[in-house]
């Protein structure tokens, strides 16, 4: 399921192909965001962010589409950009300004979808246990995520999108559904599996610190506290009184593609899996 | 235009919108089954569709203005102020304002070019180095007219400029205009017309009406920047004047829904916004389980004195509404 959800293109405000796919597997509903919920029970909401940086077109001049980039990776000019069956290559009409006016020059003729997004193609490849791809953690959390919303029979799963313009799924999850106990997984740069303390506008609530360290204490899952609030999370989108946002290590956390130990997929597993059988 | 030429030249910088609810409320009285206001002044004009099988659409637009506030006076009876909402600083120089309820006239100054150093003339005058001119001698005096928190807005009439429109505060009194015209008519669905406060400081009101309202889909009807001027690249360009309301893909606050702009496409002439920043109430409703879409005016010169639009534009939205609203396959 990991290598499937890798492969699936999934840019922000377009995630209808890896939503399709979620839907192949479990039945859930879509908000009015876009948000795939799959609503068990609503005791606990987990949430995690499908979506990856997204190149839409806001207007096309010849073989040239103009973009817009959204989200926050470094893409490099000359990376090539799929939307659906037409690929392009990025450019910028000023090279010193690498970020401004950017385009993509389309590799054939015949492209006219303005409002189109497209993504970057960057192989998905993997060595032993680990994987290198895009958004290598939020594809953990999805992975494992998906697979307990099919084996499990309570839970709220959230599969969000739009985080790459301001969690705005986030946002709209939390307030439709009116949680009072989120756990949602992001990517972190520790060695190991942490939950945020404190990001920027966040500090978790005493009950949600002790349920994430008893549950991973009884459980035998390593975790540490991480703290820093100059760092932007998700955590402070979630309109929600207790929220343990779980970190799940990346190597290259800035770059389009992240390597990230598939040993997590089971660990993210069990630990919702450890939620859902203690409770909030 | 004359109801135009009235909402554009009726003053309501964001946090005073209650005169300019006022004159709203009177005409929509006419029209709407309910017609209520909540504490932060948001409008709520409700208008039951001609079907029973209707959706529930709500129409926003936002009543505030950009403008400036009083922040203090001076010994010498000028008033010194800060901006409300997004303005360049450096074109309120030189310009007549009208402050509080009484509307006093002022105008803006600056120590005039020949006292200026070469380091005065490299920057761009800031709001901080202004000060307003009401014609009186002393702090005294001056606050027998005006006192600190006075709102004060441009002095900007509205007239014909050849083809097209000039006037203040289209931002967004235009969109207020387009559903006071829709609001006349009966459509297939129930419409809420729901007139937001505090836009242009940040989507405030509507986060509020968002939350009260609960409907299938949401258009906000807005007013845009537009650069069709020479020498400006096209991807730089946002929207053209006379090229037909502009539906927005993505701004500041994200993506509109596809499906929805698809729809809104379909109903009439209309060019893309091709440039991805601002953002309007569109944010805040899409955050409340609201399916949403923006459509904009294009505006010259949008969150100054003055802007400029078409009323060719203008009709071409009214049309593009009326279409949608009577869609039934929705």
């Amino acid at each position: 399921m990991l290598d499937i959800l890798c492969q699936l293109p999934c840019p922000c405000g377009s995630e209808d192909t890896v939503k399709k796919y979620i839907g192949t597997k479990v039945k859930g509903e879509t908000d009015a965001l876009g948000n795939l919920i799959v609503n068990k029970s609503d005791d606990i909401m987990f949430f995690c962010n499908i979506d990856e940086d997204a190149f839409t077109v806001m207007s096309i001049d010849g073989n040239k589409a103009y973009v817009c980039h959204k989200g926050n990776q470094s893409v490099p000019l000359g990376s090539l950009i799929s939307f659906g069956g037409y690929t392009g290559v990025l450019q910028a009409e000023n090279p010193e300004k690498p970020t401004e006016n950017l385009y993509v020059e389309m590799l054939k003729e015949g492209f006219e979808t303005v409002g189109a997004s497209g993504t970057v193609c960057a192989e998905y490849t993997t060595e032993d246990e680990i994987i290198f791809t895009k958004d290598a953690a939020d594809k953990i959390a999805l992975s494992a995520m998906l697979e307990c919303a099919i084996t499990e029979d309570k839970g709220c799963f959230v599969f969000g999108v739009q985080s790459k313009i301001g969690n705005k799924g986030a946002v709209a999850a939390s307030r439709a559904l009116k949680p009072d106990f989120v756990v949602a997984f992001e990517k972190t740069t520790a060695k190991t599996l942490t939950y945020k303390m404190a990001t920027k506008g966040f500090i978790i609530s005493e009950q949600a610190k002790e349920k994430i360290e008893s549950i991973c204490q009884n459980n035998g899952i390593e975790i540490k506290p991480e703290a820093d609030t100059k760092i932007e999370s998700t955590a402070n989108a979630f309109e929600c009184p207790n929220v343990v946002v779980v970190g799940i290590p990346v190597r290259f956390s800035n770059q389009i593609r992240q390597a990230a130990d598939t040993k997590y997929v089971e660990i993210v597993k069990n630990l919702i899996k450890a939620f859902l059988e203690e409770g909030k | 235009m004359e109801l135009l030429k009235i909402l554009s030249e009726t003053n309501g910088v964001s946090g005073d919108e209650g005169y300019i609810a006022e004159i709203i409320s009177d005409i929509a009285k006419k029209y709407c089954s309910e017609v209520f206001l909540d504490n932060m002044d948001n409008l709520y004009c409700l208008k039951k569709g001609t079907s029973e099988s209707k959706k529930t659409i709500m129409l926003c637009a936002h009543t505030d203005e950009v403008g400036i506030i009083i922040s203090s006076i001076t010994d010498e009876g000028f008033l010194k102020f800060r901006t409300v909402g997004g303005i360049d600083e450096s074109i309120l120089l030189a310009k007549r304002v009208l402050i509080g309820k009484n509307k006093v006239l002022g105008v803006t100054g600056i120590k005039p070019v020949h006292l200026c150093s070469e380091d005065d003339m490299k920057k761009k005058p800031s709001a901080e180095e202004m000060y307003i001119d009401i014609g009186v001698d002393t702090k005294e005096e001056a606050l027998k007219l005006v006192s600190v928190g006075d709102y004060g807005t441009f002095d900007t009439d509205f007239e014909q400029l050849g083809a097209l429109l000039k006037g203040k505060a289209f931002d967004d009194r235009l969109g207020c205009y387009i559903m006071l015209k829709l609001m006349e008519k009966d459509f297939y669905h129930d419409i809420w017309y729901c007139f937001n406060v505090q836009e242009e400081i940040g989507l405030r009101g509507a986060s509020v009406s968002s939350r009260r309202i609960k409907a299938d889909y949401g258009v906000v009807l807005e007013c845009t920047t537009c650069l069709d001027m020479p020498q400006v690249k096209e991807s730089e360009i946002s929207t053209r004047v006379r090229k037909g309301p502009a539906l927005t893909i993505v701004d500041g606050y994200g993506y509109t829904d596809k499906d929805l702009r698809e729809i809104l496409a379909s109903c009439g002439k209309h060019q893309y916004k091709n440039v991805p920043r601002g953002g309007n109430d569109a944010g805040a409703l899409k955050l409340n389980n609201i399916k949403v879409a923006a459509v904009s005016i294009p505006a010259r010169y949008i969150h100054s004195p003055l802007s400029v639009v078409s009323g060719e534009d203008v009709k071409n939205c009214i049309l593009m509404l009326e279409n949608f609203l009577d869609k039934e396959d929705l």
